[in-house]
């Protein structure tokens, strides 16, 4: 018997991918015990996910063996993984928004009557009875997008737990929660783990990480770093792990209070006014100064990226406006925002950038005539691209490749190339660094203080309490799409963003 | 972490999308040269030129449309529209009459042009300003120009001024043969032109990025809509242009003109290589799709052993072929 139970669910031996003459991942060991949450963390680039789209059998030609309950098995599609037991749920939105829970829960698979029709009440019946063994409060007949990212991801969770899965890779799922909706998750996460279901945990939320795994497993330039038990482990130690030699990108612990700034006298160059946006948020009175950061903080659905989106003229206004140097800009209209300086960095790259175009092209785009004058020539533009893609630390700095073709931190660096190329009077963050590793954080929030230091104002909405403390000088609150509370010139920490939310 | 081979300029400009097409032509042609003893004349360049010329014309605007991810089906309709008031104001303005006043002939040339742009700017607008895609606006726009075409002629034959009727069959003689055909040297400028401002002025580049990733051209301060309207106002002038020219090949026009035009322009387009999903292609692929599907036509008539009932059929299958193999290099990318 004890064999049996030292026998890991599923076990990888020397598991590697190698992209053309890339090696993503060498040799890297991981073993996943029954009824066990075990974290995986690491940089961008550090092979999490190649990891995990060798067990979801998204990468056929993989390097090394995996075993399953001691047995080797060979992962070459999707459907190879899903029979072996091991399902994947993805962060993004997953499931059919415009069909019902029951439905989805049932997706391909549905129970047909002796007459071939569907059988609907066994389906409702049937979801029912799956979704209260898991605890799972929701109604199957209302359409899915009618509930919450969390419920979503729920759903998914007990699709694949009822469709025979053994092993569950979560990737990022409470990056998009609230601290209440991931405590939700997480009480679903520890039913399946005491039903002895196998859990990895992939995220950049190092506290998410400690408080729900049982072991963490580093990963490092795709090479496995260590497997530790979370006994004895802590944030700063891990993101020593993570980050290796470079300790000193590790971000602060925030337990303590940091001392925000007074309103500045200076006159505000961004005004809005008894802004709303319906459906959105309400009432919205605001003002930021040049040089200053006012940080927006709410929990996902709060309203307060809605409110950047619409300053920046993404989103048009239902009532109010807004002022750049008290001249007020056409509302819904990004053209005009731009011409006046005020610009808009949103959390999605696949927004922002046509990812199958060079990266020259899509830095240019919005100061083409200043950049690239009446005749455009590749040669030119290129060349008026490399060095601001140098300045944002753009790797690689070529301005030829497609902009798809870089990771997610540095196809946010590209969108810092595109503005760096005129002049930012009003900078709007919408959670710029979301889904980036540390360092890639770092080098973006690090362009945002060189902006702010020459005399940009910038509003940063953020679902991250350390990001806010990190770089605003003030603070406002924002909760069901009104402003609750301001901080300013006080001293304030996690814990009190959080509950003024 | 990116790969070499992909980084440089020289391999990316090489990739098998972007020559499949050129490799069906050149396959398209050695199978033609092979199989037709006559068609490596030069005759046979010269029809292939003098029948490409008009589907180049529309091609080129049509290509405008496509990149910025938008489709108008209208192209066919707009050029038969556009003869058929040519040849209504001849009738009116110049009647029978054996001479052409100049200034006569040119308002009896511009003011279809001119209402084709007219066409092209109300697909446009009702388009950007509806949020209907270009597709259903189009479509209504097509059975309008068609019906316009058929109420303004009553369905009779009408008569062309003689300069279409040179532009559509003549040009730079060799040896008392027509060589190159004006209307080729016509085409040519307009792809030129489309070329021109598709890779060098700032409105080209708009039109590629408003096809590749329209919110990201709008948050970037890209007026979209104005975008989208242009490129349907030069659809629609091209169309009006190709109309012209066809009709001076055929020295009058009848409502049986241009009937798959908008088909065969479509298929050019596409079989260059430009996407039909926006933001990737250009003019010069555009070209080659023309020349292509023009040989494939022009080629299949000099085959002799070719039962004629069986032409479009082949025609189709070829068509298919080429175009699957395109779209497959171009996924595997």
């Amino acid at each position: 018997m004890t064999a049996a139970t030292e026998t890991p669910l599923l076990e990888c031996r020397r598991v590697g991918k190698r992209f053309g003459g890339i090696v993503a991942l060498c040799d890297v060991d991981f073993s996943l015990r029954a009824g066990e949450v075990h974290g995986v963390v690491g940089g961008n680039g550090a092979g999490k996910s190649t990891l995990m789209k060798v067990l979801a059998g998204a990468l056929p030609d993989y390097e090394g063996t995996v075993l399953l309950a001691g047995q080797p098995i060979r992962l070459n599609t999707p459907q190879a993984s899903l029979a072996e037991g091991i399902a994947m749920v993805y962060q993004e939105l997953s499931g059919i928004g415009q069909l019902s829970v029951a439905e989805n829960l049932f997706l391909g698979r549905q129970p047909t009557t002796r007459l071939g029709r569907i059988d609907w009440t066994t389906i409702r019946r049937k979801a029912r009875e799956w979704l209260a063994d898991l605890e799972i409060d929701v109604e199957v007949t209302r359409r899915l997008d009618s509930y919450p990212l969390v419920v979503r991801q729920m759903v998914e969770i007990a699709r694949a737990v009822h469709s025979g899965a053994r092993v569950l890779i979560l990737d990022e799922p409470t990056s998009a929660l609230s601290p209440p909706e991931t405590r939700r998750l997480f009480a679903l996460v520890q039913r399946l783990r005491s039903r002895g279901v196998a859990i990895v945990f992939i995220s950049h939320f190092i506290e998410d990480v400690l408080e729900i795994c049982d072991r963490v497993t580093v990963l490092r330039d795709g090479r496995l770093v260590e497997t530790v038990p979370k006994a004895g482990l802590d944030k700063h130690e891990l993101i020593r792990k993570m980050l290796g030699h470079r300790l000193e990108a590790a971000e602060v612990g925030y337990e303590t209070g940091v001392r925000l700034r007074a309103r500045t006298r200076e006159l505000p160059v961004f005004v809005a006014e008894e802004l709303s946006l319906a459906g959105g948020f309400s009432d919205v009175c605001l003002e930021v100064s040049p040089g200053e950061c006012l940080g927006l903080y709410g929990f996902v659905g709060a309203g307060h990226q809605e409110l950047v989106q619409t300053l920046g003229g993404a989103r048009r206004a239902s009532s109010g406006r807004v002022l750049v140097d008290s001249h007020p800009i056409q509302p819904g209209d990004p053209h005009d925002s731009v011409c006046r300086g005020v610009v808009l960095v949103t959390a999605d790259r696949a927004q922002s950038l046509f990812l199958k175009g060079e990266i020259y092209k899509n830095v240019t785009l919005a100061h083409l005539r200043r950049v690239a004058g009446r005749w455009l020539m590749r040669s030119r533009e290129a060349g008026a691209t490399r060095p601001v893609l140098q300045r944002v630390g753009c790797r690689p700095p070529d301005p030829l490749l497609a902009a798809g073709d870089l990771s997610g931190g540095n196809q946010q660096k590209v969108v810092f190339a595109r503005w760096l190329m005129g002049e930012v009077r009003v900078l709007l963050l919408d959670e710029p660094t979301r889904g980036m590793d540390v360092a890639a954080k770092e080098d973006v929030m690090r362009l945002v203080a060189g902006l702010k230091q020459q005399g940009t104002a910038v509003i940063l909405a953020s679902s991250e309490p350390g990001m806010l403390l990190t770089h605003a000088d003030r603070i406002l609150v924002m909760s069901r799409g009104r402003v609750t509370r301001e901080f300013a010139d006080i001293e304030t920490d996690k814990a009190a963003l959080i509950r003024s939310a | 972490m990116s790969d070499l081979s992909n980084s440089s300029p020289f391999f990316r400009r090489w990739d098998a999308r972007d020559i499949a097409p050129l490799v069906s032509l050149a396959v398209l042609v050695v199978f033609f040269t092979l199989a037709a003893p006559n068609f490596l004349k030069v005759a046979t360049i010269t029809a292939i030129l003098k029948q490409g010329s008009v589907l180049a014309i529309v091609a080129a605007g049509l290509t405008f449309v496509l990149l910025c991810a938008e489709i108008d089906l209208s192209v066919g309709m707009a050029a038969l529209w556009c003869a058929c008031l040519c040849g209504w104001l001849y009738q009116r303005w110049i009647g029978g009459g054996s001479s052409e006043p100049f200034m006569t002939t040119a308002a009896v040339l511009l003011v279809p042009l001119a209402s084709c742009l007219l066409l092209g700017f109300l697909s446009g607008v009702l388009t950007v300003w509806s949020a209907l895609p270009s597709f259903i606006i189009t479509l209504a726009m097509m059975f309008i120009a068609e019906g316009s075409s058929r109420y303004l002629t009553q369905s009779k034959l009408l008569k062309i001024p003689e300069v279409l009727a040179v532009l559509g069959n003549d040009g730079l003689q060799s040896g008392g043969r027509v060589v190159v055909p004006y209307s080729a040297m016509l085409a040519a400028g307009v792809l030129v032109a489309g070329h021109v401002v598709l890779q060098h002025t700032r409105f080209g580049r708009y039109v590629y990025m408003t096809g590749g990733n329209r919110e990201a051209a709008r948050l970037a301060g890209v007026r979209t809509g104005r975008i989208v309207v242009a490129c349907l106002v030069i659809s629609a002038a091209t169309a009006g242009l190709g109309g012209l020219v066809n009709a001076g090949r055929m020295t009058n026009v009848t409502l049986d003109q241009n009937k798959d035009l908008l088909l065969s322009a479509v298929a050019c387009v596409v079989l260059g290589g430009t996407s039909l999903f926006g933001g990737e292609g250009g003019i010069g692929k555009t070209a080659i799709g023309v020349l292509t599907f023009t040989t494939l036509n022009t080629g299949l008539i000099q085959i002799t052993w070719i039962n004629d009932l069986a032409r479009q059929l082949l025609t189709g299958v070829v068509l298919m072929a080429a175009l699957v193999i395109n779209g497959v290099l171009a996924k595997r990318r």
